[in-house]
């Protein structure tokens, strides 16, 4: 027993010997330090930056404004899946006081940034992809993705009542997602149904939730069981789960349709829609606005198809090839009246 | 030149700083039977493990053949020819004999794959070329204490040693045993091997060995030639002075049965043999019980039954006349059943705990207020229990670092501070120096006097002819032979061990007609 | 001069852990300065980094909280031989069970909801490292096995009703409702997280030494665990000491899960106590099962894990990375530990 203990304390010296070594090591470091870039910006990841195009979007445009300036840097920090760790990270990443303007995109992170601001108030933010009024230094953008999901909806509706091969008579269409949030519930679901519901109001949507991110056997049993009702075409909302629908889609011969990025590649013939935000074009601008002085923090801000900031994908060629021109002609002109305000879609209050 | 010097050996062991060699000087001539005797804990063990390798002398040399050999592990140790057999085995039941004797240097099939077949031809080889007959498929489980004996012999030799150790080698095993391993041993030393061997009988070392050396705590006494010194002389030469503790029995009128054991049959499910046969005797107060036996005809088996830990297929146990069939260990305690194990180090004690916790497992609640534990009262207890049976360790220590005697004196000095009016000794002297020895029959003698009763479960069968009021021999998981203890001989009880005589054959032989 | 060789004896013993210590350390400033292009700032981060200011030494002490309730869990019922590998599902069990009794009971008052919220966690936990004990004594199923799959279920389990019938659709995390702030443990060291709950923590780990050292219960548990066959010979109730341990274990899991949702999270979000029942039995080996020192071993996993992130926070270290110099530490101190185990295991068999 009392060797044990005795073992404990040596334990505990070990470490205590360690660190004062380390901290010396740390005043010769300080000199490097001081010559820093006086406009320093950090990109908080919610997630990896890998394999999510709105979060690789950000990076690059974020990027591409840095290179412009001599004084700006940029350094990703990227979180990880694990949500219940983003708060802490997100006040360490404050705590350093290093960076002028942390940048970050996800609906979720204005109320992780109002809890760290209570700590940190003179930290800089710009939430993208986000909605928050009422804290002084956070400036967030929200796309209005009423319209972007009125797309995909218009889209379902077309190819639900066409003859194309994977088009049955049922007047069924589908929805995958990841999860429920507010922006889903009251800009995406709403866009959606009133997209398809404009081709026809007979058409009906299976809805359904995985539970999370990535489980894509999971999203491909629900697919199938959407098919086997009669369902033709699917929105997936859904990151990497989402790669289970479209395996499920292709199998049987039904489509797909695509938020936030360009991805026909994945998957020509099945993908037939792609509703795609230009996140990297915002990013870019935004970053030069804050780098110039000239970001409005305080205020919210929502962009739409009209300023170029959400789109239908309509000029691919893989999507040219694969769906009928008739259909691509009815897009094209949706799109126009969404531009124009003619079709007026609104962003709630969310 | 001796074949091996030991030069001014000191060993401490630093967790209690106790001194277990002291400038100890050790030498055996090449070809020899060189014997050490010794009290428990006196030091024998410890210079043993010293020179195979198992501890480092924090001061001293060894030489070997003349040059000086640096012994760091059991390794260094065979490699110069040095083997050990432990004072308690170290085999895997699970295994064959084969395997047990192979591992470690297991001949391979293709460089990398063990090698079952050649590993028994082997096995087998070395075993005849030294006049032994062992099947090596056999697993450690299915064989007696004498055959795992010849196993960690066997062990050794296959390893080609040409110095072997081993420690108290005798202590575990029946007469019979005890002269097959000394043919064994002598057979071995025509054959140029060198033996080095630890006992506490005195007339065993007259009996084997050429010349003896004798420990005293931690130092050597002397060194004799065996033809020499009698058993009078060494006994006072290990002690420092004589000793003589009266153990004679004094008559005493059996009184009322305490403990019957009712027509008590056991069959171990799946066998056709059963291990227990319809097996019937009393105990009554003020008398002791002897039951001899060889190895794995019952003795094992009527322990673990009487000790709660096994339940029997038929038959009665009654305690006072209450029946006490089939409850467990949990409950006989509760109702003060005392047991000394003949497995002692994994029944009988918890080496990994210490010497204390050893003491009061069973009847802890004792030392209990509002559940915690009054460590001045466990203290006192096991300081007591230390002093009145001379253990040689501190009580916080664990019971691993303790002598394999002291251990012993540890449970028996436990079991013994119960009050019951019933106790199993089970092998209660393994390993015990001869004064101990002659301390624990006085306390048996002790008990008897109180009125209780006791059964002595035993294979030394000088022990059950001084001791016992009535003896029980078992063949073959049956009681073959109930004799009161008036002149009897240990050849006649030899008889009955061995199943060349049974009373009882013709009862059975009718019952089984009826 | 015996003085002087008991100090070298500590050193000796201690000597397999500092040496596996340096090892791991000199393989992630290897890492670092393969994979990193400002070396020399990654690896001052990486160690330096938890003490360079009251935030982040405080968040590093706060990671261990939880790590020093499921690491003493896991010792418990080391101690009596017991192996309880579903310390993950009984800690997300515990969060989950402390948000529901919180969710359920807006407005009481603080202490009292909270103590109960505590104690539901507590059995809820207790209840399912007990079954693993129950079917060992009913069936003599490992408990090992059978924890880790009733864990399994039990993650699945959660996660639905996380997602499910308590996800809260006015947040954008995967995420139940958020608990009312009466329940919030004191913080003690701001701007930290830090909460008043390592009190608590280090109480536990003290009244466990007690108890395993001190009490009727816990001398039969060690003796259950040091020596079956001696105990039951000793006439201990052995069946009893294959669940009492492991309710016990559950209990610290549970506690450690309801802790983490009343002193940081405040919401039961989707895995919010990933790793702290792995993380707890490698606590726990390092420790060597001593409840003491289950303090500092969790200290120590949690300066690791402060040190990945203070690198990933200050220079390039990118998460991969940090991931990969975080596990190599912990699988070589893991493997070391282990393996003294194991050898003690096989000295003492
Ligand atoms: N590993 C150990 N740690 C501490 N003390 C030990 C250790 N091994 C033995 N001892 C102590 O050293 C002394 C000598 O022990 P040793 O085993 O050599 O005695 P022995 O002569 O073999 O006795 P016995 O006849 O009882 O087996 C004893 O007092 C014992 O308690
Ligand atoms: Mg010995």
């Amino acid at each position: 027993m009392k060797q044990k203990n005795l073992r404990i304390i040596f334990f505990g010296l070990v470490l205590c010997m360690i660190v004062p070594f380390l901290l010396s090591a740390a005043g010769e470091k300080e000199a490097v330090e001081k010559e820093r870039a006086p406009f320093d910006i950090a990109v908080f990841v919610p997630g990896v930056t890998a394999g999510s195009p709105l979060y690789e979007q950000m990076a690059n445009g974020t990027k591409k404004a840095v290179e412009e300036y001599e004084n700006a840097s940029v350094k990703i920090l990227e979180a990880g899946f694990n949500q219940a760790e983003w708060q802490e990270k997100m006040t360490s990443l404050a705590a350093t006081m290093e960076y002028e303007l942390i940048v970050t995109s996800n609906p979720a992170m204005p109320f992780i940034i109002a809890e760290v601001a209570k700590d940190f108030p003179d930290q800089k933010f710009l939430n993208l992809d986000a909605y928050y009024k009422g804290l002084p230094a956070l400036h967030t953008v929200l796309y209005n993705q009423v319209e972007q999901a009125y797309f995909a909806g218009y889209m379902a509706g077309l190819v639900t009542t066409s003859n194309m091969k994977g088009a049955n008579a049922d007047l069924k269409v589908g929805m995958i997602v990841a999860q429920e949030y507010p922006a889903l519930t009251k800009m995406m679901k709403p866009g959606y149904i009133k997209g398809f519901s404009a081709v026809n109001d007979k058409i009906t949507l299976d809805y359904r939730v995985i539970g999370n991110w990535y489980d894509a056997t999971k999203a491909s049993d629900l697919a199938n069981s959407m098919f086997d009702e009669g369902v033709d075409i699917i929105l997936t909302i859904a990151g990497g789960a989402g790669q289970g629908v479209i395996n499920a889609s292709k199998e049987r011969g039904k489509y797909v349709l695509y938020f936030d990025d360009n991805v026909y590649h994945l998957a020509p013939g099945t993908i037939v829609g792609c509703s795609i935000l230009r996140q990297e074009k915002l990013a870019q601008e935004k970053i030069k606005a804050a780098i110039e002085g000239k970001l409005e923090y305080g205020t919210a801000q929502i962009v739409d198809t009209r300023a170029g900031y959400v789109d239908w994908a309509g000029d691919d060629p893989l999507y040219v090839e694969n769906v009928p021109e008739e259909i691509r002609k009815k897009m094209d002109d949706i799109v126009k009246k969404i531009k124009s305000k003619e079709i007026k879609l609104e962003v709630p209050e969310l | 030149m001796a074949y091996l010097e030991m030069k001014n050996i000191t060993k401490i062991y630093p967790a209690r700083e106790i001194v277990a060699n002291l400038k100890v000087d050790f030498s055996v001539e090449r070809n020899e039977i060189h014997a050490i005797v010794g009290e428990n804990g006196a030091g024998k063990t410890t210079l043993m493990k010293v020179l195979y390798g198992l501890e480092q002398p924090d001061e001293g040399e060894i030489f070997f053949n003349g040059r000086k050999a640096e012994i760091k592990n059991p390794m260094d140790a065979n490699r110069l020819g040095i083997g050990m057999v432990h004072q308690h085995f170290k085999l895997i039941p699970e295994f064959s004999i084969a395997e047990n004797v192979v591992l470690g240097i297991e001949p391979l099939k293709n460089w990398f794959f063990f090698d079952g077949e050649k590993s028994c031809l082997k096995v087998k080889e070395v075993a005849e070329n030294y006049g032994f007959h062992i099947d090596p498929r056999k697993r450690i489980i299915e064989l007696t204490v004498g055959q795992m004996q010849l196993v960690e012999i066997v062990k050794m030799l296959y390893r080609q040693v040409e110095l072997l150790i081993l420690d108290e080698p005798t202590s575990v095993l029946t007469e019979q045993q005890v002269q097959k391993l000394f043919d064994t041993l002598r057979n071995l030393k025509k054959m140029g091997k060198t033996i080095v061997i630890i006992t506490h009988k005195l007339n065993e070392v007259k009996a084997i060995s050429d010349r003896v050396t004798v420990m005293r705590k931690g130092e050597v006494v002397t060194v004799r030639n065996t033809s020499e010194v009698d058993q009078r002389e060494l006994s006072k030469l290990m002690v420092g002075k004589y000793l003589f503790f009266d153990y004679r029995k004094e008559k005493l009128a059996c009184g009322r049965v305490i403990l019957e054991v009712k027509n008590v049959t056991l069959r171990q499910f799946g066998q056709e043999r059963l291990l227990l046969d319809n097996v019937s005797f009393k105990v009554h107060s003020c008398e002791i019980v002897g039951v001899a036996g060889v190895a794995g005809n019952g003795l094992g088996e009527l322990e673990d039954v009487l000790g709660g830990l096994r339940s029997v297929t038929d038959g009665k146990i009654l305690h006072n006349g209450e029946d006490i069939t089939n409850l467990d260990a949990l409950e006989l305690r509760k109702r003060g059943l005392a047991y000394v194990p003949a497995n002692r180090l994994r029944r009988g004690s918890c080496l990994t705990s210490s010497v204390k916790e050893n003491m009061i497992i069973s009847h802890h609640h004792n030392f209990l207020n509002r559940g915690i534990f009054d460590n001045k009262k466990v203290q006192t207890f096991a300081r007591g229990l230390k002093e009145h049976y001379s253990i040689d360790g501190d009580t916080s220590a664990p019971l691993w670092s303790l002598s394999g005697g002291n251990i012993q004196k540890v449970i028996l000095a436990r079991e013994l501070a119960s009050k019951s009016d019933f106790i199993i000794f089970s092998e209660p002297t393994w390993g015990l120096d001869v004064a101990s020895s002659q301390f624990i029959y006085q306390k048996i003698l002790e008990i008897r006097r109180q009125g209780r009763a006791v059964l002595l479960i035993s294979s030394n069968l000088d022990e059950i002819l001084s001791l016992a009021d009535t003896i029980i021999v078992m063949y073959r998981g049956r009681i073959v032979a109930r004799l009161p203890n008036r002149d009897i001989s240990k050849e006649l009880i030899g008889e009955y061990m061995l199943g060349l005589r049974d009373d009882f054959k013709e009862e059975r032989i009718k019952e089984s007609g009826d | 001069m015996i003085r002087l060789k008991k100090t070298s004896e500590i050193i000796i013993n201690s000597a397999g852990l500092i040496i596996t210590l340096t090892v791991a350390f000199l393989i992630v400033v290897i890492l670092i300065l393969l994979l990193s292009s400002e070396p020399v700032k990654s690896i001052y981060y990486f160690f330096a980094g938890p003490f360079i200011n009251k935030y982040y030494f405080g968040n590093m002490l706060n990671v261990s909280i939880p790590l020093i309730f499921t690491g003493l869990g896991i010792a418990v019922a080391f101690t009596s031989a017991n192996f309880n590998l579903g310390g993950e599902g009984q800690t997300y069990a515990g969060a989950l069970i402390t948000t529901v009794v919180c969710l359920w009971l807006p407005q009481a008052n603080g202490y009292v909801g909270g103590i109960l919220a505590i104690i539901a966690a507590i059995i809820g936990g207790a209840f399912l490292a007990g079954l693993s004990g129950y079917f060992k004594m009913k069936w003599g199923t490992s408990e090992l096995i059978s924890s880790f799959l009733i864990s399994s279920a039990v993650i699945f389990i959660v996660n639905y009703f996380i997602t499910g019938p308590l996800d809260d659709p006015s947040n954008n995390l995967l995420t139940t409702y958020a608990i009312s702030d009466q329940y919030f443990l004191m913080k003690i060291f701001p701007p930290s997280r830090l909460d008043i709950s390592i009190v608590l923590a280090v109480i536990t780990a003290i009244l466990m030494v007690f108890f395993l050292f001190r009490t009727h219960w816990g001398y039969e548990m060690r003796m259950c665990g040091l020596n079956r066959e001696f105990s039951r010979y000793g006439g201990l109730n052995v069946s009893a000491y294959m669940i009492f341990p492991m309710l016990l274990s559950g209990a610290l899991h549970g506690l450690a899960g309801g802790i983490s949702i009343l002193g940081t999270y405040y919401m039961c979000l989707k895995d919010v106590t990933a790793g702290m029942g792995w993380n707890g039995i490698a606590v726990a080996l390092i420790a060597k099962n001593n409840p003491l020192a289950v303090i500092p071993a969790a200290v120590f996993f949690a300066y690791i894990d402060a040190g990945a992130k203070a690198a990933m926070l200050h220079s390039d270290v990118t998460f991969e990375i940090a991931a990969i110099v975080q596990s190599v530490i912990f699988y070589l101190i893991t493997a070391q530990a282990l393996y003294t185990f194991l050898k003690y295991r096989k000295r003492t068999a």
